[in-house]
């Protein structure tokens, strides 16, 4: 799923008596937030909420933009577009697009990054792009401590390519030219 | 031909390292330069680094032209975190240009790495050292990263770094033989307290490779001149200390002293690996590498 971080809100804290609507984009926006979560933003924000399914499709239902002041989205950056497109409105992202994810380890990480030229098939299934801080096309940096990188602490995807081809017996595999 | 390239396999060979100013002030630079002359004759290179630990310093390439043009042969450091390929080939065609042969190839370390003072800085990393080295072999033909005609080709004799002590030492043994493939003629390893460490990652290399770098090994090397030092050493990651070097820095009464033949011991030590030389890393401290090389 699209994983979305949480802006800090703070800014929009007062609202001088504005009509706002927080706009919530399905599923991406449950997939990363709890419903409880959900409306506690749409209390802090003092915004009502209009919940929408997959406006990717370019397709919303139920809002008038006349009965609003201001009108935030908890979707992707694609979906803002859209949003601010169909609308023909600004509409105020309160979440930053980080990539394609999965929930691991209680948390979230990005596995993937759409950038246009996979090579999964010649990495044993794991994306060197979006799950290595340098992106790295030939193998692990110097910066790896116990098999975790020393930007994130997250895992080292390169350690553990390394892990699967040998496990695999298919260490040749890797000295191949991406 | 460089004076690396001429001595390498033939003699052991003694490298060590210039940290460009931090400002446009070059005049303890220019100090620097000066006392580095006076033991010219034992080095084989000096390496000019390239915003280590993605701190900010003057370009390394201004800097390695200056050491030319004072007459010193840098090892032109060159990373791929903060230039694409287009950045890359057009500062190794200007290294060229002014008669710069010795460059090695890094990766770099992240904007976002513990030691980094720009930690807001975008990454490139569009190319990776094995990447770079690559293209460096190619521009030696006369070819850049397009497949198209240099008016001449370059002549870089390509280094490249090895940690010998990486959390993967196997993970490490392959990545230095994508160098080695790529077309590396001398590695720089990372800094060394513990010799055994270095000969147990040879071992592996030649057991998974059937092949000896002893000889285009160089081996990094820090003298210790405070105990401080230790703990700062200690973050950066694969860094091994053993307990015994840190027991004779801190009883040492003349820390200086004390991690001169700290260094002298591991320098002979490389000797007896049969690799091909040291490369010293003053950590700023230019009297410390005088000291030791008026001991070889």
């Amino acid at each position: 799923m699209i994983v979305l971080k949480l802006k800090d809100i703070s800014k929009f804290d007062s609202n001088k008596g504005e009509r706002r609507l927080l706009v919530v984009c399905n599923p991406c926006a449950s997939w990363n937030f709890s419903e409880t979560q959900i409306k506690e933003l749409s209390e802090k924000l003092n915004a009502e909420i209009s919940r929408q399914r997959m406006i990717c499709n370019y397709e919303i239902s139920g809002i008038d933009p006349r009965a609003y002041d201001k009108i935030f989205g908890l979707m992707c950056g694609a979906g803002v577009q859209v949003l601010a497109e169909i609308l023909d409105r600004e509409v105020i992202p309160i979440v930053d697009t980080l990539g394609i994810g999965v929930k691991k380890n209680n948390g979230v990480e990005i596995y993937c990054s759409g950038c246009g030229n996979c090579r999964l098939e010649e990495t044993f299934g794991m994306c060197t792009v979006a799950r290595c801080a340098k992106s790295l096309a030939n193998g692990p940096c110097g910066g790896v401590h116990d098999a975790k990188c020393e930007v994130d602490d997250k895992e080292c995807v390169w350690i553990s390519i390394f892990e699967k081809a040998k496990s695999l017996d298919k260490l040749a595999e890797l000295l191949k030219n991406p | 031909m460089s004076k690396l390239s001429e001595n390498l396999k033939k003699k052991f060979i003694i490298t060590c390292e210039i940290v460009p100013p931090r400002g446009p002030d070059l005049k303890n630079f220019i100090g620097e330069i000066q006392e580095i002359k006076k033991f010219k004759s034992k080095i084989y290179g000096i390496n000019v680094v390239d915003n280590p630990g993605s701190m900010l310093l003057m370009s390394s390439l201004a800097a390695s032209i200056l050491l030319m043009q004072n007459g010193i042969e840098p090892i032109f450091q060159l990373t791929c975190r903060d230039r694409n390929v287009l950045a890359l080939e057009s500062d190794l065609i200007a290294a060229s240009a002014f008669g710069i042969e010795n460059v090695l190839a890094l990766t770099g370390d992240h904007p976002q790495c513990r030691s980094s003072d720009h930690k807001f800085a975008k990454p490139v990393f569009e190319l990776d050292s094995v990447k770079l080295i690559r293209l460096m072999k190619q521009m030696n033909q006369g070819k850049d990263a397009a497949g198209k005609d240099l008016n001449k080709p370059t002549n870089f004799f390509i280094g490249a770094a090895l940690a010998p002590s990486a959390f993967s030492k196997e993970a490490e043994a392959l990545k230095t033989k994508k160098k080695l493939d790529a077309g590396v003629n001398f590695f720089q390893t990372q800094v060394t307290f513990y010799a055994p460490i270095v000969e147990e990652f040879l071992n592996i290399y030649e057991r998974m490779f059937k092949e000896d770098i002893r000889k285009i090994v160089l081996l990094g090397i820090v003298p210790l001149y405070s105990y401080e030092m230790i703990k700062y050493l200690l973050m950066i990651p694969g860094v091994y200390i053993p307990d015994s070097v840190k027991q004779r820095m801190k009883n040492a009464q003349d820390k200086m002293e004390a991690g001169i033949e700290i260094a002298l011991e591991l320098i002979d030590k490389a000797r007896d690996l049969g690799l091909g030389g040291a490369h010293v890393m003053p950590a700023g401290k230019m009297v410390v590498l005088e000291k030791l090389l008026g001991e070889l």
